[in-house]
């Protein structure tokens, strides 16, 4: 994918019609996807699916009112009608002292982060249809009850021009892959369901992972397990789950949201966490989910140090958030493509290992559940600290791993829980942009 | 149906004929082009502020090639001959055969009529709109010194899609729609808590007279506050009342049945419902209905995605599964007639089996007393968010707004809840069904790896035994 040329080209004019139309202060984002979607069922191709768009998204500033529109109609035409309106649509808005742009793009580093796979939009379907069939064949191989749902993989490239109207400019380009494998039992009225899958930047570090088993080997531990109830259960958080849970956190030190009083850290910021928890945003980790040198502002961004020693070190800023309280943006504006505007997110979250192995770290326990699966529904709320997630995994008794569970609520609160981190293993792993080992935490209730 | 002039395509009906041979043309047995032209304007406030005034314009066309059971897709954003082309010669490497497609292609069209929208949305300003949100936000923070932060965003847009295929298929539809979503946070004494509300519907502008937001977001604060005062919400079996409309019956049939119900899982036999047509599922006192032609609500349409009339279909008939919820494809593969339930996000996603208006029908009994009837159990005002069953192994969903009930009386509000089940189970264990159908005000849409835009509702229903999640064992 090489649209620099063009993306910048594109980006350039509409600044120059936006600013024309009315706007004093403007940027735009210039984005380009494609990917394809390879999807079997039963060991033979479903669908084959291939996307390709290119758009743009742009922010106005008519004095200190905002708006913004998106379209993947470039058309002359179009963009005036856009324009125009955009322009008359801030009129209605109210004025936003904080409201700003990007003001210069200091990259603190040009490291090329090696995000881009040049080979990946040549690997002939039918390679990936061998992959995916793999993987299925594997799941579908650990029991003869078994059937998947679906095992698909899909690839893409996007690249993206920003400028705005302040001087800063950023070109970015990267690649990424996944495949995931859902497979299922169903006796009568009685059936299981559990979902394998990995992500990476690259597609030849994709394709030398064989997980697929995983798939069937989960819902076959699933099919028939029992539930549990207890209170003062240590819960272990592993792999996906480790990873998603450390996800919630990180979405309430947006500061953003504690400006808002909308976070559990709203109010107190020391003393809310274990001293085994060690938690870090990295950026600069090359070829990882969320590796980059700047945000979708253009804001360079670094390493940071989130929470450490039992307190909240860092939270993660946007421009907006960093205008409100006049100080420089830490780079962590991103948007979903250029159909958006830039939230606050994290990069690559990375928990520090521990020194003890995972089997001593269970072994520890007396009353505990391994979550191997959390179903979200709502109810993890990072402003109220609720959190109540359905599970599926297996159950600790007195130090040992006895039995499966499966739809058996773990609830608690997520500012005690990070306070009760009890454990940390020294087995770290990347999963789908973040690193950590398995960790315990004690206190939860279960109920099934 | 109506039979009229046919109203202007977006591209001239021989280029759409010559794409769908061009689709063909390597031995593929069915080819479709979807086209689609939509426009969104939102805005939004927060902290008192009027703010994320947004324009989407987005159009492009959509080629779908199936061999067999294999489906190729591709998309272009250009309405242009070339780039169809192009897209069609992506779809159609599914399909490798001899023989170039030789049949005339001859179109049967139909326009529907416009749906009447007393204020559409090309005649509400800006202003209009702000309106709302200011009245909104008012009303919240008015309601009670504990709300702290109100968040609200008005939507409104219109969509025009044409579908054609080589069955000789066109049609055409124009919608409107639009939305209000309130969402509002309460703090007393360090403990914070959070509600919201929605309404929106394939409807004009009109659709807020009858649900103002300002209405909405009393009840938003209301809840909230209310809930401030909840204490941990109990676990273990219980039985429990859902509250009629509002998001609770609604949801219920919609995550607990409804998707097991959607011809692809039922045909790859991956539904509890997968080869039950006739046999009885659910209590007898139970119906279930989806209802694409029901008026104003969010997943209504003349037609689907596909073109296919959109149905009143009675998936569950006193307790005997009647129907399933079909597309093109899989009511050919399950040989039923189709349902017109093809539905799809935009002209970038194929269609598939999906839901439209779901519902549990009215039943004969009186709500008070079905609440009367319950010693110690839970009532659900106002669900979460929720996931589906489909093979049987369970959905959840968090309660937004739910109650204890003791000796027949609705009694503290209670937060944290979960419940979880099998859909199966939960339409077998109905012990009463209210004669108080209602529903949702809207907004809702539904993610099956694409979203639609869904409106659920149903009665007070009450269910013998549940699984109820809390922290208080």
């Amino acid at each position: 994918m090489d649209g620099r040329k063009e993306l910048e080209n594109i980006a350039g004019e509409v600044l120059e019609l936006t600013l024309a139309a009315g706007a004093t202060e403007c940027e735009v984002f210039a984005g380009a996807i494609q990917s394809t979607e390879v999807r079997l069922f039963k060991l033979q191709t479903e669908s084959i699916r291939r996307s390709a768009a290119r758009g743009v998204g742009v922010r106005i500033l008519v004095g200190k009112k905002t708006a913004f529109f998106a379209s993947t109609d470039l058309s002359p035409g179009n963009l005036k009608k856009l324009t125009a309106r955009a322009v008359k649509g801030a009129a209605e808005t109210t004025e936003d002292p904080y409201a700003g742009f990007a003001r210069q793009a200091s990259l603190l580093s040009e490291a090329d982060l090696d995000v881009y796979d040049p080979e990946m939009e040549s690997v002939p379907t039918a390679d990936k249809i061998e992959y995916v069939a793999r993987q299925e064949k594997a799941a579908l191989a650990v029991d003869g009850r078994i059937m998947t749902d679906y095992a698909m993989l899909s690839d893409g490239a996007g690249e993206s021009y920003l400028v705005n109207s302040l001087g800063v400019s950023a070109y970015s380009r990267g690649t990424s892959c996944a495949s995931h494998v859902r497979a299922m039992i169903r006796e009568g009225e009685k059936g299981s369901d559990a979902s394998a899958f990995r992500a990476m930047r690259h597609y030849k570090d994709l394709t030398s992972l064989n997980f697929g088993a995983e798939a069937g080997e989960l819902a076959l531990l699933y099919f028939g397990a029992g539930t549990s109830s207890g209170e003062n259960v240590t819960a272990v958080y592993a792999r996906e789950t480790a990873a998603e849970l450390l996800g919630y956190y990180a979405s309430a030190l947006s500061a953003k949201r504690i400006q808002q009083k909308t976070s559990i850290f709203a109010e107190k910021r020391e003393g809310v966490a274990s001293p085994l928890a060690y938690l870090a945003d990295d950026p600069s980790v090359p070829r990882q989910l969320g590796s980059t040198n700047f945000d979708d502002e253009g804001n360079a961004c670094a390493r940071l140090e989130l929470i450490a020693g039992g307190n909240v070190e860092n939270l993660l800023y946007n421009q907006y958030a960093a205008n409100h309280e006049g100080v420089a943006s830490n780079g962590r504006g991103f948007r979903g493509g250029f159909g958006g505007t830039p939230g606050i997110s994290s990069t690559n979250l990375m928990l520090a290992p521990g020194k003890i192995s995972e089997e001593e770290l269970i072994s520890e326990i007396k009353s505990g559940v391994i979550v191997l699966e959390t179903q979200d529904t709502g109810n993890v709320n990072t402003a109220t600290g609720d959190y109540s997630v359905v599970i599926g995994g297996k159950l600790i008794e007195n130090g040992k791993v006895t039995r499966p569970i499966y739809g058996v609520t773990l609830a608690g609160d997520l500012k005690e829980m990070l306070l009760n981190v009890s454990a940390v293993a020294d087995n770290a792993e990347w999963y789908f942009g973040t690193h950590t080992p398995t960790y315990a935490i004690s206190g939860m209730v279960c109920a099934g | 149906m109506i039979a009229g002039r046919f109203m202007q395509g977006f591209i001239d009906e021989d280029i759409l004929r010559d794409v769908l041979k061009y689709c063909l043309a390597t031995g593929a047995d069915f080819a479709e082009i979807f086209l689609e032209e939509r426009t969104a304007t939102s805005v939004g406030i927060e902290d008192g502020k009027v703010k994320s005034y947004s324009l989407i314009a987005d159009r492009g066309a959509g080629i779908r090639v199936m061999k067999n059971s294999v489906t190729g897709y591709a998309y272009s954003d250009l309405m242009e001959k070339a780039s169809l082309m192009d897209a069609a010669g992506v779809a159609r490497t599914i399909a490798e055969g001899p023989g170039p497609f030789t049949e005339q292609l001859r179109f049967v069209s139909k326009t529907a009529p416009p749906l009447y929208y007393r204020m559409p949305v090309s005649e509400v300003s800006e202003s209009d709109r702000v309106r709302l949100l200011l009245e909104g936000d008012a009303a919240a923070r008015e309601f009670s010194p504990h709300i702290k932060q109100v968040y609200a965003s008005y939507a409104d847009g219109s969509s025009r899609k044409e579908v054609v295929n080589s069955r000789g298929a066109r049609a055409s539809e124009t919608h409107e729609g639009v939305y209000f979503g309130i969402f509002v946070t309460a703090e007393k004494d360090g403990l914070v808590q959070q509600a919201g509300r929605q309404v929106g519907g394939n409807a004009g502008f009109e659709k807020f007279a009858g649900t103002p937001p300002a209405e909405l977001a009393r009840k938003a604060a209301e809840s909230a506050v209310r809930m401030l005062g909840a204490i941990n919400a109990p676990a273990g079996k219980m039985p429990v009342i859902l509250a009629n409309g509002e998001g609770t019956t609604g949801t219920l049939i919609h995550e607990a049945c409804g998707h097991a119900m959607e011809a692809d899982y039922v045909s790859k036999g991956q539904s509890v419902y997968s080869g039950k047509l006739g046999r009885k599922v659910a209590h007898s006192s139970v119906s279930v209905v989806d209802d694409g032609t029901a008026s104003a609500h969010a997943g209504t349409g003349h037609f689907d995605d596909e073109g296919t009339d959109t149905h009143r279909t009675m998936l569950v008939t006193d307790g005997v599964l009647t129907s399933y919820l079909c597309d093109l494809d899989y009511a050919g593969k399950l040989d039923i007639p189709p349902t017109g339930n093809g539905r799809r996000q935009s002209y970038r996603h194929p269609p598939l089996p999906r839901m439209t208006n779901t519902f549990i029908a009215a039943g004969n009994d009186d709500p008070e007393d079905l609440i009367a009837d319950v010693k110690r159990g839970l009532y659900v005002a106002e669900m979460g968010g929720g996931i589906g069953d489909v093979t049987g192994s369970g959905f959840t969903f968090g309660v937004q707004e739910g109650y204890l009930i003791e000796n027949g009386k609705i009694t503290s509000p209670v937060k944290g809840a979960v419940l979880t089940g099998k859909g199966w189970d939960v339409l077998n264990d109905v012990k009463g069904v209210g004669n108080d159908l209602g529903f949702e005000p809207g907004g809702g849409a539904c993610g099956k790896m694409q979203m639609v835009p869904v409106t659920t509702g149903g009665p007070t229903v009450y269910l013998a035994s549940m699984a109820v999640g809390g922290t208080n064992i």
